[in-house]
């Protein structure tokens, strides 16, 4: 598979355009769901994955084959995704404004067939906190996160792609649980109180 | 195995699967009796869990398409050396000519003489001497005449458009260079290098 992914670059660093498109085939889900999960709506995934084949096309001469392809193509959307958040972050405490309707859910096209309405609001809900926990992570935590376990990427790969030590990338992971766990809490479960040291 | 220090660390480590086998035990038989570290584990145990369970979507219909017809607009990438020179060889041309008009705008038609002085030289028009037995200190250039040399010179002698004429039978002696400067080309090179030699001495003087 890597030997024919290499190929396929090579062909698309010549100028191929045809080898490029099966590259964005290839490739086009994992970053709209990266996407999709960094920054919690379709609209900006889907910006964000366009935005990141385009950077990837016009700096293919960079790339460099030492590298897997994947690590590279996560890298340019990743970043991108990371600039975006501190971008909103930015403009958010700027001037305050809620936004208004954010696109529609991406579960609503993907309901399943035999629920019940209700049975369908429930699961919308239980996904709809999931993604509200992950937004609420600290970026850093969240990417991490993420490539772990939506991506089902090694430790290695996401230090590779993030560009800092896998121990960071260990730590990052283990506090991204660990602020999922506190906000994922069932109600009835409390905390026992905590006994200071 | 007290739950207060390390739990934290151990219960990742218990998570990852990064425990040896008598450590897992040990670990295993503590959770058993530890109202802390059980629900802890349940609960990020119930984080992964919904993080796996999140559906994977696929990107919209025609995404791919798009994306091509973006890239249609963008030059597909080369790694093309000749690029860059071909890019700033019709900026380095301009400037030559830019430089060239102003030189040959700037060159007085006529007949000059630059000097520190011209104590002992005899000045004709479109001739300049340096008698025999005398010597002259400092550098001399001539424009659009020629220069004879019968005397001694501490410096450099240039002409611009004209000939140095150098007499060595009368003892003749130039210290520094000489130079004839005819050519439009030439002259460019020689402006070029006196302006040179100007900001090395600006730049000289800043310091």
């Amino acid at each position: 598979m890597e030997l024919i992914e290499q190929r396929i670059v090579k062909r698309a660093q010549k100028g191929d355009r045809l080898a490029f498109a099966e590259l964005v085939e290839l490739y086009k889900d994992k970053l709209y769901n990266l996407g999709y999960r960094m920054l919690g709506n379709q609209q900006e995934a889907e910006d964000i994955a366009q935005e990141a084949f385009l950077r990837a096309y016009a700096n293919l001469n960079k790339y460099n084959a030492q590298h897997k392809f994947s690590t590279w193509i996560y890298r340019i959307a990743t970043n991108l995704c990371i600039d975006r958040i501190r971008k909103k972050k930015a403009d958010y405490s700027l001037d305050a404004e809620v936004d208004g309707v954010e696109g529609a859910d991406m579960y609503s096209r993907l309901k399943a067939p035999g629920d019940t309405p209700e049975q369908e609001v429930m699961r919308r809900e239980a996904r709809q906190e999931v993604q509200d926990a992950i937004d609420a992570l600290p970026e850093n935590y969240r990417t991490a996160v993420i490539l772990k376990y939506l991506h089902d990427l090694s430790l290695l790969e996401i230090s590779e792609i993030l560009e800092v030590p896998v121990s960071t990338v260990k730590t990052r992971i283990h506090r991204g649980r660990e602020a999922l766990r506190t906000s994922l809490r069932p109600m009835q479960e409390e905390v026992p109180i905590r006994e200071l040291p | 195995m007290s739950c207060h220090e390390h739990s934290e660390e151990l219960l990742h480590r218990y998570l990852d699967e990064e425990m040896s086998v008598a450590e897992r035990t040990e670990f295993e038989d503590h959770l058993i009796t530890c109202d802390q570290c059980r629900p802890k584990l349940q609960g990020l145990g119930t984080a992964i869990q919904s993080l796996e369970r999140l559906e994977w979507g696929k990107a919209p219909a025609g995404f791919t398409e798009d994306v091509m017809a973006k890239l249609a607009h963008v030059a597909p990438p080369r790694r093309n050396w000749r690029v860059p020179i071909m890019k700033y060889s019709g900026l380095a041309a301009a400037i030559l000519l830019v430089f060239g008009l102003g030189v040959s705008l700037a060159t007085p038609n006529k007949f000059a003489l630059q000097a520190n002085h011209t104590d002992g030289l005899i000045v004709t028009d479109g001739k300049v001497i340096v008698p025999e037995g005398s010597e002259y200190t400092g550098d001399l250039v001539i424009q659009n005449g020629d220069i004879e040399v019968r005397g001694k010179v501490n410096g450099n002698v240039t002409a611009l458009n004209g000939k140095v004429h150098l007499s060595r039978a009368a003892g003749a002696d130039i210290s520094g260079e000489v130079a004839e400067v005819d050519e439009a080309f030439e002259k460019i090179g020689y402006y070029l290098k006196e302006l040179f030699a100007e900001f090395a001495q600006f730049a000289g003087n800043e310091k």
